[in-house]
């Protein structure tokens, strides 16, 4: 087209549209010139008046069908039609109120649902990372195949070889941590990343405010600045500008802000508050100490096998270099994983899961939609049908029907969108799945294209169908009957009763899904976890090294124990480093006196602990004692082990008395106690050997940071009322000091369960909303038959069909129904659970008692739903039904 | 839309803007003259006529005007515009070149 010619016809088109009227009544006087001059000439060749007029007419063709013609030569017609329609549309679903707010309500909670869950896959899986380099990101591990080792991070020699990569554009080296800020205001435990000097540059992020590090913050002794979280920023220093190059205190010490992260930085979890150099001394010789997290950036034209060929060759380097050190480590190897694979790989499952039942819980609403416009549109076939005879063409009706038919897709998507953010706020996903890391769902606008497009094409598709055989040309048959179904009754049955079966089967799927992480989700609930979770707050302190040096901290976490002890409502106080269930745990090795132990079976997880934790938490005792006081001497002379420690050491023999020690050079502790197995790492974990230590300043060989501790409170008051008595007694002895990480011992069992609770309860609320929605679609479609077939219930009763044979008829088409849309199902759901292999604890995915309780329930509520309209079928009059024309 | 089936598909559109060209008219003016000038080969209805009319003005290929006849009445005057022109010229030109290509196959004698 060319500019010129939208000259002429944009004025044209604009016309037609906003002032049609003005153009209708010009084309009415057209017309009505013509027919005048018409009939004057036809008159002028001797016709009568009414001869004249006639033919006139008659040439016309039709005035009202001329008119739409010429109307239909506008080319923006459609829109005053589609307006028009719309106008129509809302006219007719005002007029039945009952049917409109099901079937809006339906498509709400099916669009709602899908966008809510579709807003978490998103953010998750299918939105870019927020840095620039994120889809080039990985992060390097170390692995080590006999033991099944992973993730393993790298010590500083190791970061300085593998940074001399060729094929990464830069390798960084992290640690996480916690910092105390103390001067503003209540002091805070903040957590910090250490990071080395391309950390930032990995990324590609720069700061939003202030300046990133310099090369010479990287050097010892320079290194005290931070860059600041846009959310510490925002919350601690009121978003002030001015706090770039303001002093904060840290550990108590004095660093300089230099910098504010943008709030999308996350890297690498999106609690972190503070971000300082790591200085790594380029010649570093600590071999043992493995504590950094490993990152880097592919270069733009090298793919991860490459790199990964890469990095092994450089792994074989640093083992020739030391090979003391790596002599006895054969199997250690290198691994790169792309950083979304990282933060997401674990629940990729589940989300995609989610994404596939909450899409069989739409397309159930949307062929119950479907079916309801279905049997709306017999009840409008003689409306359709006098439309028809008056002159408006089958694509205009199916035009209408379908404009009022994504009018209610269009509603149901409103209220959806409305269901989907309230769901988004109270539905707790973060627990379950790491959204911390990423841009956390929101409705935004990728969101809402989404939703858009889902009841766009849902609207299209499902209605449509009932667009089309509403509007079937069976023009005289339609307009002869009265009401009952004549021409093609059995084909529209065949179409309700396909529809009816396929929502039956995408319920099974469902309830199949559901079934199955309920049934593991009970299994997980019903483990024993070996202590008791209930009545107990946990709450973690760290002393800063400068004010507690060594010599002062024991003596703190005494005191700090007795005040709390007596407080009125504590039953029993202990200390421990590291809390069951929560975080990844410390391991150690260690030797046994007497024996050569094999490599693999020496690691055993290490406790620290204040001696009243087992009785605090009520880990029971198998054998021997507890940990005492007296046991130091001043350096700790006995240890307890746990079971399976006890049974895979000593088998057969008993261990107490038993003596171990951490390393060669330290001194050896006589095993004084077995104590039951616990659930260290999580209900779905075996459990591990572990060793229990008392807690004390004087080294026996442990590496653990003794100065932050987790303090075990159990009480008989609420949680916060003792947390508000707890730092009351913490002020007297150091006002300084914040309190951290304050939850139950309840909260954290319960957070290990969430990623198999979340599936579950999502599963389980799909399924039930499916089978309802189901059980509404059968029992509509069997009334509608059980209505449209008066008539022939009428006659069969008139000659002598007895009620129980009427009424097993139409239980027949339940049964039917259930066998044929159940068997699909079934199958369906053998293809799919599958997928749900790694989302199971303890259940198989074709666990048989499963699928025959899915089986058995969809049998009960289809039969349920058919039972109503098939005993009205035995309730009818004969009389009355033939008489009913 | 429907055409009439004895005009090969656009030549009533090409029609219409020949009359047009020649002088402004009303839409009963033009069905008198495709009367008189086709000498009634050309059967169009005027059922079929308007439609046809208002498709042209649609396309701004003729525009229309409200003018008082000489008899003293209002009627819509339709005249070509100057894309109606060169669509005109275009659809003489195809139809000269169709119109001798078929008179040349329907003049092959046979062998």
């Amino acid at each position: 087209m060319r500019p010129e010619h939208w000259l002429y016809t944009i004025p044209l088109r604009l016309r037609s549209l906003f002032r049609w009227a003005q153009a209708d009544q010009e084309l009415d006087e057209e017309l009505r010139d013509h027919l005048e001059r018409k009939i004057e000439e036809y008159v002028a060749q001797g016709m009568t008046q009414e001869e004249a007029h006639r033919r006139a007419r008659l040439d016309l063709g039709g005035m009202e069908q001329t008119k739409e013609k010429c109307r239909d030569t506008r080319r923006v017609n459609w829109i005053q039609d589609f307006v028009q329609d719309l106008r129509f549309g809302l006219r007719m679903l005002r007029k039945s109120p009952g049917f409109t707010g099901v079937a809006i309500f339906t498509l709400a909670l099916g669009i709602g649902a899908t966008t809510a869950i579709f807003s978490v896959v998103d953010s998750l899986l299918l939105r870019p990372l927020p840095y620039r380099n994120s889809h080039r990101v990985v992060r390097i591990w170390n692995t080590f195949s006999p033991r099944g080792m992973t993730e393993l991070t790298a010590s500083e020699p190791e970061f300085l070889e593998y940074r001399q990569s060729q094929t990464l554009a830069h390798v960084a080296g992290f640690a996480l941590g916690s910092t105390t800020l103390t001067g503003r205001g209540d002091p805070a435990r903040l957590s910090v990343s250490w990071g080395t000097s391309d950390f930032l540059a990995v990324l590609g992020t720069q700061p939003v405010l202030g300046r990133s590090f310099s090369p010479d913050e990287h050097e010892p002794g320079h290194d005290q600045v931070v860059i600041i979280s846009h959310h510490l920023w925002r919350d601690r220093f009121g978003s002030n500008p001015a706090i770039i190059g303001k002093s904060v205190i840290l550990n108590s010490k004095s660093s300089i802000v230099i910098g504010v992260m943008p709030p999308s930085f996350r890297f690498p979890s999106g609690d972190v508050d503070l971000w300082q150099p790591l200085p790594i001394a380029a010649n570093s010789s600590n071999l043992g100490n493995h504590y950094l997290d490993l990152v880097g950036d592919l270069k733009p034209e090298v793919s991860l096998q490459q790199s990964n060929a890469e990095m092994k060759t450089i792994l074989a380097r640093i083992e020739q270099k030391y090979p003391a050190y790596y002599s006895g480590a054969v199997g250690l190897g290198v691994n790169l994983v792309p950083l979304r694979e990282q933060m997401v790989g674990n629940v990729r499952p589940t989300v995609l899961v989610l994404m596939a039942g909450v899409g069989f819980m739409l397309l159930i609403a949307c062929t119950n939609i479907a079916g309801l416009l279905l049997t709306r549109g017999e009840v409008r076939k003689k409306e359709i049908a006098t439309r028809i005879a008056i002159g408006a063409g089958r694509t205009r009706i199916i035009r209408q029907l379908l404009a009022e038919n994504l009018l209610l897709f269009l509603a149901g998507g409103a209220v959806g969108l409305v269901l989907a953010f309230l769901s988004l706020k109270l539905v707790p996903v973060e627990e379950s799945l790491p959204l911390q890391q990423v841009v956390g769902p929101s409705l935004d606008f990728r969101v809402l294209s989404f939703a858009v497009v889902t009841f766009l094409t849902t609207g299209l598709l499902f209605g449509l169908m009932p667009a089309l055989k509403t509007s079937h040309p069976y023009l005289n048959e339609m307009l002869k009957e009265s009401g009952r179904d004549a021409m093609g009754s059995r084909h529209h049955t065949r179409n309700r009763s396909l529809l009816v079966m396929s929502e039956i089967a995408f319920s099974v799927v469902l309830l199949a899904g559901a079934g199955l992480m309920i049934a593991s989700l009970m299994r997980l609930l019903g483990v024993q976890l070996g202590f008791d979770s209930a009545n107990i707050v946990t709450l973690r302190l760290s002393l800063p090294e400068l004010r507690y040096p060594n010599g002062r901290f024991a003596i703190f976490y005494k005191d700090f124990q007795e005040k709390v002890r007596s407080i009125p409502s504590v039953q029993a106080v202990a200390i421990v480093n590291q809390l069951p269930m929560s975080e990844v745990l410390a391991n150690s090795s260690f030797e046994v006196e007497g024996r050569q132990l094999e490599t693999g079976t020496n690691i055993a997880n290490t406790q620290v602990i204040s001696p009243d934790y087992f009785s605090a938490v009520r880990i029971p005792f198998i054998r021997g004692r507890a940990l005492d006081e007296h046991d130091l001497n001043p350096a700790p002379s006995t240890v307890v082990v746990n079971q399976t420690l006890a049974r895979k050491i000593w088998p057969d023999e008993d261990a107490i008395g038993k003596r171990l020690r951490l390393k060669s050079d330290a001194p050896w502790l006589t095993v004084v106690g077995i104590v039951g197995d616990i659930k260290n790492e999580g209900s779905s974990k075996p459990t591990k050997p572990e060793l229990y230590f008392l807690y004390t300043e004087q080294s026996f060989g442990l590496w653990a940071d003794l100065r932050s501790m987790t303090l075990v409170v159990r009480t008989s008051s609420e949680p916060q009322q003792l947390v508000n008595a707890i730092r009351r007694e913490l002020n007297s002895l150091d006002p300084d000091l914040p309190i951290y990480k304050v939850q139950t011992l309840g909260e954290i069992v319960s957070a290990s369960t969430s990623q198999t609770r979340l599936p579950a309860v999502l599963l389980s609320v799909f399924a039930g909303i499916a089978l309802l929605l189901a059980a509404v679609g059968v029992y509509g479609v069997l009334a509608y038959t059980v209505a449209q077939s008066r008539h022939e219930i009428g006659v069969r009763m008139a000659l002598g069909a007895p009620r129980q044979r009427i009424l097993r008829s139409f239980l027949g088409y339940g049964i039917k129904w259930a066998a044929v849309g159940g068997g699909a199902g079934l199958v369906a759901a053998f293809i799919l659970v599958r997928f749900m292999r790694s989302m199971l604890f303890e259940v198989g995915p074709y666990d048989p008692t499963i699928f025959l309780s899915v089986a058995g329930v969809l049998g009960i509520v289809v039969l349920m739903a058919c039972y109503l309209p098939a005993r009205r079928a035995t309730h009818v009059d004969p009389m009355v039904a033939l008489r009913y024309e | 839309m429907s055409r009439p089936s004895d005009l090969v598909q656009g030549t009533l559109d090409m029609l219409l803007l020949k009359f047009l060209a020649l002088e402004p008219m009303n839409g009963f003016a033009v069905s008198q003259r495709l009367k008189q000038v086709s000498g009634d080969v050309l059967q169009v209805s005027d059922g079929s006529l308007y439609p046809a009319l208002h498709k042209l003005e649609q396309e701004g290929w003729i525009t229309a005007e409200w003018k008082t006849s000489e008899y003293g009445r209002r009627a819509k005057y339709y005249s070509l515009t100057r894309l109606g022109r060169r669509q005109l010229e275009k659809e003489a030109d195809n139809w000269g070149r169709l119109s001798s290509a078929i008179s040349r196959v329907i003049k092959l004698k046979e062998a």
